[in-house]
């Protein structure tokens, strides 16, 4: 039997690929033409001398960023931020749409669907805007902490508050949009296999760790390995947003450092090489959780 | 049915993607070459004095060239309007200056710096002339080596005769000595402040008429402050509050002599070296005293959190007795009580002193009466024949009448002059529906600020009459210009240890800052702080601080 070969393939079936041109040349166009930018990490760059008229610095910007004295506080930082968001940000839209597919109620399914995904919408300002004053010693937070007989304070004055309230937020926003792609993978799950284990005497429980959960693992495992491949990319406008010198210790994180570090200087280089250092190890992180989702048994991204 | 379909969509979306590509090229070209018709500039329109080729410096000047100007920081119309053709500012700019400049600004989604660095980047983007503000003098210098900007300096006495005139008077020598480079040569015509009533918005402010229910005067020490405070929180329950960055400008520091606030901060002394204010044992005292009084209770819970919206809601509940603002946030404090008839009578207040009489060490102020705002650069691309006319219309903005212009607009449209030569806004501007802030931006060009004098009047004017004294109250009697350092140039080398040092100390400065001042660090560690702090290289930024300090002077 003939292997297929790309000429084969791609007449049988040329207008698939007609469709798959424009994606793939979006690509190579805006994403890996684009990684010769990557070089300027090991210059001195000047946009007016351009790539070709800046001079080689070699590791200098790596060195700089890695002798800091804050480089390990900030590494502590920021994979403590993302670390609490995937751990307990990954698992909430899971229970969230596990909750959700139980419930047979339609227009009150469909309620809670749109209220829980609708602070994805909104700004990060805002957000922001309203945490810091429900965090105010007047704020909201304060007057349950307050009715349940605690003392008010200033939350985001506090260092053992701010991941809490930030994996909070993080979670309130996220976790109505997330759960849609749980839904989806839930609404594929054969309803043959519920009745056959409904005859065999499963409660909802047991249909749900038998049946359920196991359709959902090849959708959360590439979740998965996705949101650890980015582990590393904290943005700094939350953080921006909500922190203050109080709490540097624990909310200081790489961008944001290297942020206030730029008002200094318009260093493009030393950006750049604090994004690819970041991107590095975001890949191995990404190749060692694809491997080990492969070494489950499940099929991994790639 | 199905392949056909597929066919269909292949083909729909193939041409789609080449469309985008082509509709790309295109834009490109289109945002380059939109040059909306300039409106009036805030700068004054230049005067163009007469060169070996009949150049006449008299407004309006008689020519049809005109050449390109983007504007990266400021030269914008009002956020109200969409184009420059409709900004009646720019419209009558170019009526009175007699060109017709050809503006250009970023699209609205790019960030102007990154922007404006594409342009300048190649020879044939450039435009011939653009403004751009808060910038480094290492920007300045890297743009020089580039050869991106031109110097001015040959020029400036015959095609700008009132910019230059007004930038040799002596009052205007701190000032020159900021904007010229080491051998006194002109890169940018900058924008300018009057005086020194335009450099500081930002003061200590207070309740007056609970000062006079209590029996006190108004605090000149730091015990006065101690004193009020604890009256304020007996009889109010009511605490210091703040902004922390408002506060950070230069807060309570000034009480002790010190020459910081909650941040890190370098300046120069009398003897011309420049010392680290964190290390003084006049800022230790200050620290002590912010400590004693967080652990009184004395100052506000949220005082770490708080931003602008809480503060004045804290103001209007009555929670807030004293408060670090800027003269519009002082404005809308008082617009808030009158509103709400509480009687709370919010006075701006002097600079706390180490005793009556002395002159306050530290105060939100600038070095010299250059703005940080917008200044004008002349790129390499402009033809030489364009020049003198690029510099005669800015120059516009420094005449007589261009200042009147730029700061008020048109007599008789936007302003009147009472009999003592003071300005009225008209209905034009006090009873537009957007806000009389927003009037401003359409018609005046101190706030879409382009390169000019701003003036004392316009921001007096700008502000209701409690928030124009204040200001006079908080500049008075202070040494606080001498000692700030003006913007030095470092060489690169001198500036990779700057920045990268800098930050790292500037992070470990304000931190402890507040660990001192929250009690969390006790102040029998300043020492071992201070320790820390050489260890981390902070003699290293003083040396070369210095070294920038002292090339500075010797121009």
């Amino acid at each position: 039997m003939k292997a297929t070969t790309l000429s084969r393939d791609f007449k049988r079936n040329k207008y698939k690929y007609l469709l798959v041109i424009p994606v793939v040349v979006y690509f190579i166009l805006f994403h890996y033409k684009a990684m010769y930018g990557v070089v300027v990490a090991f210059q001195r760059f000047r946009i007016t001398a351009g790539i070709d008229g800046s001079p080689w610095v070699g590791l200098d910007n790596f060195k700089r960023f890695f002798g800091d004295i804050y480089f390990w506080r900030l590494l502590k930082n920021t994979l403590s931020i993302s670390g609490l968001s995937l751990l307990f940000g990954f698992p909430a839209p899971i229970v969230l749409a596990l909750m959700l597919n139980e419930v047979k109620v339609s227009w009150f399914k469909r309620t809670v669907q749109t209220v829980s995904y609708m602070p994805h919408f909104m700004s990060m300002v805002v957000i922001c805007s309203l945490i810091t004053i429900f965090s105010s010693t007047d704020g909201l937070f304060n007057t349950v902490i307050a009715f349940f007989g605690g003392e008010r304070t200033a939350l985001l004055a506090r260092k053992e508050m701010f991941y809490p309230i930030y994996v909070g937020s993080h979670i309130w926003q996220s976790i109505g949009w997330s759960s849609i792609i749980y839904l989806a993978a839930l609404a594929g799950i054969d309803v043959e296999q519920y009745e056959a284990a409904k005859v065999d005497g499963a409660n909802r429980l047991q249909q749900m760790i038998f049946i359920t959960l196991p359709g959902l693992i090849p959708t959360a495992s590439m979740l998965l390995i996705l949101n650890i491949g980015s582990l590393l990319s904290v943005g700094y406008e939350k953080i921006m947003l909500l922190y203050t010198p109080k709490i540097y210790e624990v909310a200081d994180v790489i961008s944001t450092y290297v942020y206030r570090k730029g008002f200094l200087d318009n260093d493009y280089s030393y950006s750049t090489a604090v994004g690819l250092f970041n991107s590095v190890i975001n890949i191995i992180l990404l190749l060692i959780a694809n491997k080990v989702t492969k070494k489950l048994g499940q099929s991994g991204l790639f | 049915m199905k392949k056909q379909l597929t066919k269909v969509i292949a083909v729909v979306l193939a041409g789609i993607m080449v469309l985008g590509l082509a509709a790309c090229g295109d834009e490109k070209q289109q945002e380059e070459s939109k040059v909306p018709a300039s409106s009036s500039e805030v700068e004054e329109s230049k005067q163009e004095e007469s060169k070996e080729e009949k150049f006449v410096v008299s407004y309006p000047i008689d020519t049809d060239k005109t050449f390109s100007y983007f504007a990266c920081d400021g030269g914008w119309f009002s956020t109200a309007l969409t184009s420059f053709e409709e900004s009646p500012y720019h419209q009558k700019l170019a009526e009175l200056t007699g060109v017709d400049v050809e503006f250009d600004r970023q699209p609205a989604d790019a960030s102007g710096w990154v922007a404006l660095d594409l342009l300048l980047a190649e020879v044939e983007d450039r435009p011939d002339a653009f403004s751009r503000g808060w910038f480094d003098t290492s920007v300045v210098s890297n743009w020089i080596a580039d050869d991106v900007i031109i110097d001015l300096t040959d020029y400036l006495p015959t095609y700008a005769p009132d910019f230059w005139e007004l930038i040799n008077t002596p009052e205007m020598a701190s000032t020159k000595a900021a904007i010229t480079d080491e051998e006194g040569r002109f890169y940018y015509i900058p924008y300018i402040s009057e005086s020194v009533y335009v450099s500081t918005y930002i003061g200590p402010a207070i309740r007056q008429d609970w000062l006079d229910e209590c029996g006190l005067k108004a605090p000149v020490t730091m015990e006065d402050l101690e004193n009020v405070l604890v009256s304020f929180k007996e009889k109010y329950g009511a605490t210091f509050g703040g902004v922390l960055s408002r506060f950070n400008m230069a807060g309570t520091a000034s009480g002790t002599g010190a020459m910081a606030s909650l941040k890190a901060n370098l300046y120069v002394d009398d003897n011309g070296e420049i010392q680290c204010a964190n290390v003084q044992p006049e800022w230790k005292e200050f620290l002590t005293y912010m400590n004693k009084w967080n652990d009184m209770g004395l100052i506000d819970p949220d005082f770490f959190n708080c931003d602008a919206n809480m503060l004045r809601q804290k103001a209007l509940d009555g929670k807030i007795g004293v408060s670090f603002v800027s003269q519009s946030e002082l404005t809308n404090i008082i617009g808030d009580a009158e509103a709400a008839q509480n009687g709370a009578d919010w006075v701006g207040i002097e600079y706390l002193r180490t005793a009556a009489g002395e002159p306050t060490s530290w105060i939100q102020t600038q070095a010299s009466l250059y703005a940080q705002a917008p200044a004008m650069f002349v790129t390499t691309a402009c033809d030489e024949e364009l020049i003198p006319l690029v510099l005669a219309w800015a120059n516009y903005a420094y005449t007589k009448e261009g200042i009147m212009f730029t700061n008020f607009g048109v007599e008789g449209e936007t302003y009147t002059l009472d009999a003592d030569g003071k300005v009225e806004w008209t209905d034009l501007i006090n009873n537009d529906p957007l806000g009389k802030n927003t009037a401003l931006q359409k018609y005046c060009a101190v706030i879409c600020q382009l390169p000019t004098v701003q003036t004392e009047m316009f921001v007096r004017m700008r502000n209701v009459e409690q928030a124009q004294v204040a200001v006079d109250k908080w500049i008075n009697n202070t040494v606080a210009n001498e000692r700030m350092l003006p913007g030095l140039v470092r060489t690169e080398d001198e500036n990779i240890v700057y920045t990268d040092k800098w930050t790292a100390l500037s992070t470990h400065i304000e931190e402890n800052a507040i660990y001192f001042m929250s009690g969390e660090r006790s102040l029998d560690e300043f020492d071992a702080f201070v320790a820390e702090l050489d260890k981390m290289g902070l003699q290293e930024v003083i040396d070369v601080q210095q070294a920038a300090y002292d090339r500075y002077i010797s121009k």
